[in-house]
């Protein structure tokens, strides 16, 4: 028999369970990258942790790994931090989408245009979750959500456009494609530049069940028939999933 | 041993390098863009130029927590952009050091003329409560001697350490004599060597966050306090000019301290180095005088430490808009010992 | 024919009973009763209750095959 928990050794296991939602996606996040680690064998003396501020901030703390949770939306300058004072390392930054994008967004700009050497896995569930569920750059147009009752009216970020705007990697994927998933990690892990994996992912309590989703599980399902995979594209369309090719887009 | 002549700026940086600077991450602002400059090309310091000062500070944080010794250097918009991950810095417990080159604020203010304006700023600066050491040298020189202060003294206690200047000392050109000073090392495991998790929740051994426990908050925040008082109280640095014929004290600190020299026939001198935490010695010497009067180039962020410490009302001198000149100076005293121990300060 | 047979671990002090692997469960071997989740024996170890478990608190712990009589 396969042991399919051998990812586990990444994990604090005396640190579980994790304070997320019951149905949240973070946990699927979290257990795929420990997933990609064990499958590229990290050197847990060599792979560090970093994460953001909001729901997905709290991740770092499982990984038995060293793990920085820094300030919000202060992961990436962070990271680059430590991957430059010290090469060897793998420096791994897990934050969500209102840290990454919203707050901490002008440094994921300059950490595209500076191409660090750094993994970014953004758990984007369209939603500030932790606070109760406010719009976030990564809502669609339309969303409803606490502070915005008519519907949001802005464009969602077009983080895609940004990332391959400095010719880094760039991965979209769900959490219900967990093959896909698992896939898309790696690949960004093994990435020399940086790479970025776009994970959309379920918030049920403060986002899916006020636009009219049961439960995580019907979230997935969504994601399910919604995105479909599209493993050659340059640029990813809406309801795309895959990674695209790094080093086209002038 | 050389001596070299150097700008206020270019002696934190030779500092710096001697004391064992590993990386250095900075934007450029008035008046402290020269250490930056002066950074370029030197091999044994990684030097990045970030987007912004929150994205400096949080790379010399991680930095440093990668096993490096890190500085950063700012004057005050740029510090007051940090002040959350000096926070930060403190809970996680992180040695670095912050050279702030202050200048005439709020705001943009006066770009390139000295103030004194973020004496609160480094002790109070960040939310909650913590006990950051803060160094205000007068010269180049001291400049020089008490970067290697900053950097011991941020190694011994684990936490950032502010290194004040302003806009003139940073700018004159001194002679220095380049001596090495004694420097302390790293003792704790760079990130990799552990499974430990740093974090700015409240949290107990680096190993999990705990957030609804009062009494791990508590401890922690006495740990964080004792540890930086502890650790101050070695770099006890101050000058005390005694003055038998005099019956007042005159406190000053950083570029103003160097005009308040002209007035030592008439009153006892006093000069904080290490601003924060208050020199204990303070209040003995305070009691030997009749007065204490304050000179600072604020609206008297410093005086009400200052009182708080001597338990006596303390005259203020304030000098703002980054000018000083003796007359002016002297006027403000004199108008002072005119009004006699009215609890009336001369602000302009 | 021989049939693959699965068991499951539950840690009930991971499960938050968020109600996805008993509907990702082909044979509907999982269910919320009370408030608690339990199995029975219809597990036929597709991992799919494991795999998308986001509180690591289902585990295949046990596979083998039985022979079923052959049937019509």
């Amino acid at each position: 028999m396969e042991d399919t928990t051998r990812f586990k050794r990444f994990l604090k296991e005396k640190n579980l369970p994790t304070p997320w939602c019951p149905g949240c996606g973070n946990g699927i996040i979290l257990k795929s990258t420990c997933d990609a680690f064990d499958e590229l064998n990290l050197d847990t003396d060599k792979t560090v942790v970093v994460s953001g501020i909001g729901c997905s901030g709290r991740s770092a703390g499982f990984f038995n790994l060293d793990s920085v949770h820094t300030a919000h939306g202060r992961a990436i300058p962070m990271a680059e931090g430590i991957k430059i004072a010290n090469e060897n390392l793998h420096v791994v930054v897990l934050s969500g989408d209102g840290d990454l994008l919203g707050i901490g967004g002008n440094h994921l700009l300059h950490a595209s245009r500076r191409n660090t050497p750094i993994t970014i896995i953004c758990f984007s569930n369209e939603i500030y979750g932790m606070t109760g569920g406010q719009v976030s750059p990564t809502s669609k147009q339309g969303a409803k959500t606490i502070t915005t009752p008519d519907g949001c009216k802005d464009t969602p970020i077009n983080v895609q456009a940004l990332i391959k705007a400095h010719n880094c990697f760039y991965a979209r994927t769900t959490t219900f494609h967990l093959k896909h998933l698992k896939k898309c990690i790696v690949e960004a892990l093994r990435h020399p530049g940086l790479a970025f994996v776009d994970v959309i992912c379920q918030c049920i309590v403060n986002n899916g069940r006020r636009i009219g989703f049961k439960d995580g599980y019907d979230m997935l399902m969504h994601y399910k028939n919604t995105y479909k995979i599209n493993e050659n594209a340059d640029l990813l369309k809406e309801g795309e999933i895959g990674i695209t090719k790094v080093g086209v887009v002038k | 041993m050389s001596k070299l002549l150097l700008q206020g700026n270019q002696a934190i940086v030779y500092a710096a390098e001697r004391a064992g600077l590993g990386f250095f991450a900075g934007y450029p602002i008035t008046p402290a863009s020269e250490i930056l400059l002066e950074f370029v090309g030197r091999k044994r310091v990684k030097v990045l130029q970030m987007e912004d000062e929150i994205a400096s500070i949080n790379a010399i944080i991680g930095a440093s927590l990668a096993g490096r010794k890190t500085m950063t250097a700012t004057s005050g918009p740029g510090f007051s952009l940090m002040q959350e991950s000096i926070g930060l810095a403190h809970m996680m417990e992180v040695p670095l050091v912050i050279v702030n080159v202050q200048r005439v604020g709020p705001s943009t203010g006066m770009p390139t003329f000295p103030a004194q304006g973020d004496i609160m700023q480094s002790r109070f600066g960040s939310h909650g409560d913590y006990c950051p050491i803060v160094f205000y040298p007068n010269s180049v020189e001291e400049l020089y001697q008490h970067t290697f202060s900053a950097f011991n003294a941020a190694e011994e206690s684990l936490s950032p350490v502010i290194l004040l200047s302003d806009g003139f000392i940073s700018h004159i050109y001194e002679t220095v004599e380049l001596k090495t000073y004694p420097t302390v090392d790293r003792t704790r495991p760079p990130l990799g060597m552990g499974r430990r998790h740093f974090t700015g929740l409240t949290h107990k051994d680096n190993t999990k966050p705990v957030t609804s426990d009062p009494e791990v908050h508590r401890a922690l925040l006495r740990h964080l306090k004792k540890k930086c008082e502890d650790v101050s109280e070695k770099y006890n640095f101050y000058e005390y000019i005694g003055n038998d014929t005099a019956d007042t004290l005159l406190i000053s600190y950083g570029a103003l301290s160097r005009a308040a020299y002209k007035f030592r026939d008439k009153y006892a001198l006093f000069r904080p180095i290490r601003i924060f935490p208050i020199i204990k010695d303070l209040k003995e010497i305070a009691e030997q005088y009749e007065s204490v009067i304050i000179m600072e180039m604020n609206l008297g962020q410093y005086r009400n430490q200052v009182e708080s410490v001597v338990h006596k009302h303390v005259e203020l001198v304030s000098l703002t808009g980054g000018k000083i000149d003796l007359k002016e100076i002297w006027d403000k005293l004199t108008a002072i010992k005119g009004r006699g121990r009215k609890r009336v300060s001369v602000a302009d | 024919m021989p049939q693959r047979k699965g068991e499951v671990a539950i840690n009930h002090r991971y499960c938050k009973r968020c109600n996805i692997c008993p509907q990702f469960c082909p044979t509907n071997n999982l269910e919320i009763v009370k408030g608690k989740l339990v199995a029975y024996d219809r597990c036929i170890a597709c991992f799919n209750c494991e795999r998308y478990c986001p509180d690591m608190a289902i585990e295949v712990v046990k596979i083998y095959n039985v022979e079923t009589p052959a049937t019509g």
